[in-house]
């Protein structure tokens, strides 16, 4: 148990004691911060209020006692947080909730002035885009304002002081006192709450054992042992409170096991990035030109540029950054660049056009990460077009000038390292601000930590050369700095895309859409086929930021095809014709989905004082709940409109004029009285007997939630075509031209024994068509790539085969990959059978069966798929009407769903749904059997 | 001139209260009927944007 950080011990009470142990987020402090938390964000708050309501002694009675809250010390906390995952936000969070314990003097401190401007930027400047309070600060129902100060007064103004920590201590040397500054005494005689960020350059002392002499003169020392737990008083009286913040805790022993006790919420980059919040990062290593180099990537800013244009996202503006190893070069390269640019005709792009495959390569990143031959496909492409190389032309010209290039280091800078003024560098710090016109910056190591950076999307590295200074077991300092440049590019641009959250990555599942690339970071280097790009991928990859879930390729067999020739290119696929359909409210919306519940989560409260060495698990409490139902109609208008404006009312997928032609309505408050919606009923379980006794904030997640819900269906309705039983067929072989492509999280179960005994049998059988590739190692994956109950399916036809084989002549089982899609005849909602059985009864007759294994859980709300199929096989089964092509007959027969006898079995023994009693194993049994006859 | 103020009326071009630049160029790019016309019906931005020519104005935004 000493082992563990605190965050872990917090998981642990968690999990013992339920979740609500945790503390919900104060209004207070919610309604004061312009944005809302991400999940995360929230994790890492109510670990930090947890611990401090428990420190505290707060009055909550859910509250466990537990031991590693050190009580009689102050708060001294680290949040270990990868970069971009909101650390400032937090650090917000964390002022707000102070202030409103009273505590009124902070002081914020780092080892870097650009990221001094950063945070008053975020902290103080209520005109800045990325200021993170509300514009008017509500504590204890007052407004008051957080100043910004050089030296704290003795009033009760709330106060913060904004300093490095190198001036800080200098401000405190002896030898250093001045008027309006303040002494040590001053500060020790105030409760002070510390902000420290990026927090691992405070461990001098940590890193390495000094003397007395350094030790005493030393800056951490200042912080640590003079301002914080400073000798004037006791430590139980000490009220200070001191918060670090990093995205990395130096690897030291010493340094690790200071902190441990002292991690209130651990996020590693890689939960961060497997979380979808981030870019996925592609290293494309070229031999190209320098000018090559520069147009390469302009050419990956532009195509960016015209896919969010294509797709009305708004305010999308890509950055490149151009990075040397020295500042002379990088003058030299900002110089040629603006020469090019100036100069710049369609026939620069033909290095394009020519043999550009050949020059380029994918970096052996994880599977996510290696796009570059896929995105230059897909920009090629486009160019294909002659006018659009005019247009790139003209682009490139347009936004890439003297105003929106710029180069971090000053023209009359004359000392080694770069300079910049302090107006280019609160540019650099607010990049995706609309009004900024930077487009490409030149820079050696300007931007590094505390660079604050969504829209950077591409890193062109100039040099040739390779990162000296590593050995064989240690990565070059220069590299690993590059990497951590790279890191600074891994934020997430948010964007609305339909109804996806706008802070997270949209297409996974689809990496070949074009709008894939928004959610990608490039980084072009030259090809030298060194140490440095193993060493860089090693480091990304031990740092978690690359390397996802595989990607796997379904493709048909080449045996398959090269035994089959007659049926791979005579035979066919079957999907039925859809019409359009006018949206018409009162019919297309059922009654059904004019009734949503909606159960709010109930507290869990548990009494209990623990150490965890003598624990056992306490009984769970749960809230009582009521039941209650409201029509939407009922709430407060301005609710109903708050909500409706939280939920992407805007853009094109779901903007009021869309409603206003659907619904025929003239304004928004239509909505809730001349529509459906007014009949739209929520059955609610909560904790509240009424809503009279609900906050308004919770009545408005509620009614978000809702609208959100029911709004989405209506679209999808109103987008629905409905199914024809008109079939017609397409030919087998066109099914995978295009090879399907997807990110494939496997399970634990997935790569089971048993599983892995079904991959390789489906893989080695000849009635199974497809095979499943990982797609960038063309190998075998090493799991099964389908749910339990497909993979039971599998053992299911591998048992039936032979007897399939004595009645027809030839036996063929494809995977569906949801390429194949059938729309229902009522609804119009489609539907991908997971396979198709083909069985060649004999020269002319095929049977097509529709098979679905479905999970005993999903049965009763996938029925009307086994409607569908039920009714396809009446039309069109054994003693249906017959379908022709390419000389064959086809009976297209849907059987039941399959499931499979040990997960009906399970699920019986412990539900019991409506119509339970007809569900088992032997209703797709009998259906298959019968085709044996 | 306040070009936003101009702007206001034309819902392609916002992005909440912010004016969508990209988009806004984009249309000037490719000439739109809807932005040159009520560009050239606003008199501050007419003589902004707009040179004559003889008996016609050429737009050069």
């Amino acid at each position: 148990m000493d082992n563990q950080k605190l965050s872990e011990k917090i998981d642990k009470a968690k999990e013992w004691f339920g979740e609500s142990i945790l503390p919900e987020i104060p209004e207070a402090i919610s309604n004061n911060l312009k944005h809302n938390m991400w999940p995360l964000q929230e994790e890492a708050f109510k670990n930090f209020l947890f611990y401090e309501n428990v420190k505290e002694g707060s009055s909550n009675e859910s509250l466990p006692n537990v031991e590693f809250v050190k009580k009689d010390e102050p708060t001294h906390l680290m949040f270990n947080m990868a970069t971009g995952s909101g650390k400032t936000m937090l650090m917000a969070a964390c002022i707000l909730h102070y202030m409103q314990l009273g505590y009124r003097k902070f002081l914020f401190i780092t080892n870097q002035t650009n990221i001094l401007d950063k945070t008053e930027e975020n902290l103080i400047n209520k005109l800045h885009q990325k200021y993170l309070f509300d514009d008017q600060l509500m504590i204890n129902s007052e407004r008051v304002e957080l100043k910004k100060v050089d030296s704290f007064s003795k009033t009760k103004n709330f106060e913060i002081r904004i300093e490095t920590i190198q001036s800080l201590h200098l401000d405190l040397q002896e030898s250093n006192q001045r008027e309006n500054i303040n002494s040590l005494q001053e500060l020790n005689d105030l409760d002070l709450v510390i902000l420290a960020d990026e927090a691992h350059h405070f461990n001098v002392m940590a890193k390495s054992p000094k003397s007395e002499k350094d030790i005493e003169e030393n800056w951490e020392n200042t912080i640590l042992n003079k301002i914080f737990r400073h000798s004037k008083i006791s430590l139980e009286e000490n009220k200070n409170k001191l918060l670090e913040f990093t995205a990395t805790i130096p690897e030291k022993k010493n340094v690790l096991e200071k902190y441990q006790d002292k991690i209130i919420y651990d996020l590693p980059l890689k939960k961060f990035r497997e979380a979808g919040l981030t870019k996925e990062i592609n290293i494309v290593t070229f031999t190209l030109s320098q000018k090559e180099k520069i147009l390469y990537a302009l050419v990956f800013n532009w195509y960016r540029h015209k896919v969010a244009l294509k797709h009305g996202i708004k305010n999308f503006k890509p950055v490149i950054l151009f990075r040397r190893k020295t500042i002379e070069e990088s003058r030299s390269d900002y110089d040629e660049f603006l020469k090019i640019v100036k100069n710049l005709t369609i026939d620069d792009f033909n290095f394009l056009s020519t043999d550009i495959p050949n020059k380029i390569q994918d970096a052996n990143l994880g599977q996510s990460n290696n796009f570059g031959h896929t995105r230059t496909s897909q920009i090629l492409e486009e160019l294909e077009d002659p006018s659009m190389r005019n247009e790139l032309v003209d682009f490139i010209k347009e936004n890439f000038n003297e105003k929106s290039v710029v180069i971090t280091n000053s023209k009359d800078n004359k000392k080694k390292s770069e300079s910049i003024t302090s107006d280019l560098q609160k540019q650099l710090n607010n990049l995706e601000d609309p009004r900024n016109l930077i487009r490409a910056i030149f820079t050696v190591q300007r931007l590094t930590e505390g660079w604050d950076v969504q829209n950077l999307y591409d890193i062109v590295r100039m040099d040739q050369g390779v990162n000296e200074g590593g050995t064989n077991t240690k990565v070059a300092p220069a590299t690993v700095q590059e990497a951590q440049l790279i890191g600074r590019a891994v934020r997430y641009f948010p964007f609305k895309y339909e109804f996806s959250d706008t802070h997270k990555r949209k297409f996974d599942q689809d990496l070949d859409n074009e709008l894939r690339i928004l959610e990608e970071f490039f980084y072009f280097t030259y090809d030298v086929k060194s140490r440095y790009l193993s060493e860089i991928s090693k480091y990304l990859r031990e740092k978690g930021y690359v390397d996802g879930p595989p990607i796997i390729r379904v493709e048909f067999k080449d045996k398959f095809i090269q035994k089959n020739k007659k049926f791979y290119n005579n035979g066919v696929y079957w999907i039925n014709e859809v019409l359009s359909k006018d949206f018409d409210q009162q019919q297309d919306i059922d009654e059904q989905d004019l009734k949503i519940e909606y159960k709010l989560q109930a507290l869990e409260i548990v009494e209990q004082y623990v150490t965890f060495s003598e624990l056992d698990r306490p009984e769970r409490v749960k809230e009582k709940t009521y039941p209650s139902t409201f029509k939407l109609s009922e709430i407060e208008p301005h609710i109903l409109h708050k909500a409706l404006n939280q939920i992407y009312f805007d853009g094109d997928y779901m903007s009021f004029s869309k409603f206003k032609d659907l619904f025929n309505i003239e304004n928004s408050y239509e909505i809730f009285s001349n529509t459906v919606l007014s009949k739209l009923t929520v059955s609610l379980e909560s904790q509240y007997q009424t809503l009279d006794y609900m906050p308004n904030k919770e009545i408005l997640r509620i009614v978000t939630d809702v609208l959100k819900e029911f709004l989405q269906k209506v679209i999808e309705v109103e987008m629905r075509n409905i199914g024809t039983d008109i079939f017609i067929h397409e030919s087998l072989n066109s099914l995978h031209t295009t090879p399907k492509r997807k990110i494939y999280k496997p399970s634990q179960e997935s790569k089971s024994l048993e599983a892995m005994s079904v991959l390789t049998t489906i893989q080695n059988a000849d009635w199974y068509i497809t095979s499943t590739i990982l797609d960038e190692e063309n190998t075998t994956p090493n799991f099964f790539p389908g749910t339990d109950e497909e993979r039971d399916f599998c053992l299911y036809i591998e048992s039936m085969v032979p007897s399939l084989k004595e009645v027809f002549k030839n036996v063929f089982l494809l995977r569906n990959e949801e390429k194949i899609k059938l729309y229902n005849y009522q609804s119009g909602i489609g539907f991908q059978p997971d396979y198709i059985l083909y069985l060649q009864k004999n020269e002319k007759l095929f049977y097509y069966v529709l098979i679905e294994p479905k999970g005993p859980q999903l049965i009763n709300t996938d029925s009307f798929k086994e409607l569908f199929l039920e009714q396809v096989n009446n039309a069109f089964g054994m003693n249906g009407e017959s379908l022709h092509a390419n000389n064959f007959e086809y009976k297209i027969i849907g059987l039941p769903f399959y499931v499979s006898k040990n997960s009906i079995n399970v699920f019986n023994s412990k539900h019991k749904l409506p119509n339970q009693e007809d569900r088992s194993y032997e209703n797709f049994d009998n259906a298959f059997r019968e085709l044996l006859k | 001139m306040n070009l936003e103020k101009i702007l206001q009326n034309d819902k392609r071009i916002w992005d909440e209260e912010i004016l969508d630049y990209p988009q806004l160029f984009e249309l000037a790019r490719t000439y739109d009927k809807e932005l040159l016309e009520t560009l050239f019906n606003n008199k501050e931005s007419k003589k902004k944007f707009f040179i004559q020519v003889g008996d016609s104005n050429e737009f050069y935004g």
